[in-house]
């Protein structure tokens, strides 16, 4: 076949995507490896395979699943931050203080989300607060380094992105009648059955809001994992998309993983909806 | 009540969590050393401030300040503004249509415009950036401003939108059909009717737009070209080996006092107002 007859649409973009690279590993490393209990995971979902004797994996699917199951994390951690503080701010707390607490919330976020980065960075660097603190009061020796662990880059996203969680919840929170949760308390109702029955059911579409907003925002992040880890942890994959599109020549493969990553994206947030039982009609309930 | 005080410690927890990281950039922000830090103290400094206004030579003969390019600093916080005054007009217009549509006009392809014109916010923001860069591409617009502003136009405009919607959802219907039969027309009643119901939310609504278009970073990242704004400015200062440069602190600690006295200002107005 003539180049000009060959069909000009092609999946081959894709196949980078999925594509399996050999990893070089000495039989030792290679014994270590199949220990741990994400490689084993990676194997069980066909990521990772052996085959006469090498460890092949599929990198650019790894990095997906584990982007994606970070940025969950991340959700879940946001969600966990929050959920207390917007039922402060919407229940518990007298109408005349409320406006301090709103201001804790804006103030924070008013600044650009770098300096919001930034800011945290003065925290974890080796020789930042946390450490100086823990070495001055001895519990440590050595300073943890807090730029190679995921754990940190979550909290700051959260961080960054806390609003997005707590306003959708808080606003619909505050329809809820306050007398609800006297009664159920009058009743008897320990503190955790109010809000598993009567708190919860009540603020389900706002929470459900929230936590797609924030899994979105995590999804999408780029600025803080690049910021925080510094290079220093496994990129995610919004920085792969990135390097691919800028730092190499191969944009029409980046194009195929923001495709396919808009695309695993959407189905999530569409799973979770149906589970939730959303309807983008809430998203503009909770506004 | 025990499960009340629990709730009031986390409350401050939380407060904490949130302020704790602005008062150290406050606090770095006068430290006499690069990076940032509140650890090693080496006195007191207003100089990451004076950088703003302080004559070449003297730029010239510190260490630090050196490295920075002002002028391109400076430019590139204009462009911010520039962007600004693009994306709110145009978010703004967008979102009111969107809103006005989505709330008045009931039709069976309600559910799909819905997805079509929330699905930006529900994309990751690359993507936003990058299709943006590609498409205008095509067309041949280079990357640059105008790029800038088309991406983050795509998701800031669904800000407005439903915050309008919101307040649209409030009004009664009642009002326009008496205007309707009164023999008003459509333009005048949305002139006369809908609007000024709606120009207390559009404010809070341009607030929002703008802060969104300045703080962006994940999507301008993408469509910028060889253009740069105030956010990817001091994201590049991210790749200094040395750490970022003091000088950010001293910027996020203005914006956070401006900010501080504006919600501060707001707030005991609108007391005074229902006092």
């Amino acid at each position: 076949m003539r180049e000009a007859d060959q069909p000009k649409l092609t999946l081959t973009n894709f196949d980078v995507l999925v594509a399996a690279t050999r990893i070089p590993l000495s039989a030792e490393a290679k014994a270590a490896e199949s220990r741990e209990i994400g490689k084993r995971i990676y194997g069980l979902l066909g990521l990772r395979y052996e085959q006469s004797g090498e460890v092949y994996e599929r990198l650019g699917l790894t990095n997906l699943a584990r982007t994606l199951l970070f940025a969950v994390m991340t959700t879940a951690l946001a969600l966990a931050i929050c959920y207390p503080i917007a039922y402060k701010v919407a229940l518990a707390t007298p109408a005349h203080r409320v406006v301090w607490l709103m201001l804790g919330l804006i103030i924070p976020y008013a600044i650009a989300e770098l300096m919001r980065i930034y800011a945290w960075t003065t925290i974890i660097d080796n020789r930042g607060v946390l450490n100086s603190l823990l070495i001055w009061t001895g519990i440590l020796t050595e300073p943890i380094q807090f730029a190679r662990m995921p754990g940190t880059v979550f909290v700051v996203i959260a961080y960054t992105y806390v609003l997005f969680m707590v306003f959708p919840m808080l606003n619909v929170m505050s329809t809820l009648d306050r007398n609800q949760i006297e009664a159920a308390r009058d009743l008897g109702a320990s503190p955790w059955r109010v809000h598993r029955r009567v708190v919860i059911p009540h603020a389900k579409p706002g929470i459900a809001v929230g936590c797609i907003a924030t899994f979105m925002l995590a999804a999408g992040a780029f600025s803080v994992p690049r910021i925080i880890s510094r290079g220093l942890q496994a990129e995610w994959f919004s920085q792969t998309i990135y390097n691919k599109f800028f730092e190499s020549e191969t944009s029409n493969v980046g194009a195929a993983y923001s495709f396919a990553y808009t695309l695993v994206c959407f189905l999530i947030v569409g799973l979770f909806m149906w589970i939730m039982q959303t309807r983008l009609k809430d998203f503009a309930r909770v506004q | 009540m025990t499960s009340q005080r629990l709730l009031n410690l986390y409350t401050w927890a939380f407060l904490a969590f949130m302020f704790a990281p602005l008062l150290l950039m406050i606090v770095a922000s006068v430290n006499d050393t690069s990076p940032p830090s509140v650890t090693e103290w080496h006195g007191v400094t207003g100089k990451w401030y004076a950088f703003a206004w302080m004559p070449d030579e003297a730029l010239r003969a510190d260490a630090v300040l050196r490295t920075i390019d002002r002028d391109r600093f400076f430019g590139c916080f204009g462009n911010s503004l520039k962007v600004a005054s693009g994306v709110v007009p145009l978010a703004l217009l967008l979102g009111l249509a969107g809103a006005v549509m989505l709330t008045r006009w009931q039709s069976r392809a309600n559910g799909l415009l819905w997805w079509v014109l929330l699905s930006p916010m529900l994309a990751p923001g690359i993507v936003l950036g990058l299709s943006a860069l590609v498409f205008w591409g095509r067309i041949g617009v280079d990357a640059g401003l105008f790029t800038i502003i088309a991406a983050q136009l795509t998701f800031v405009a669904g800000y407005p939108m439903l915050i309008l919607m919101a307040r649209l959802q409030r009004q009664p219907v009642e009002l326009e059909e008496a205007a309707m039969d009164l023999g008003a027309s459509p333009l005048r009643i949305f002139l006369r009717i809908t609007l000024p119901f709606l120009a207390p939310a559009l404010v809070s609504a341009g607030v929002i737009a703008f802060l969104a278009s300045m703080e962006n970073y994940n999507t301008t990242m993408f469509a910028k070209g060889g253009a740069c704004t105030f956010a990817t400015e001091i994201g590049a200062m991210a790749r200094n080996p040395n750490g970022h440069p003091p000088v950010i602190n001293a910027v996020g600690t203005v914006i956070i006092l401006l900010t501080f006295a504006a919600a501060l200002g707001h707030t005991l107005l609108r007391r005074r107002e229902r006092a």
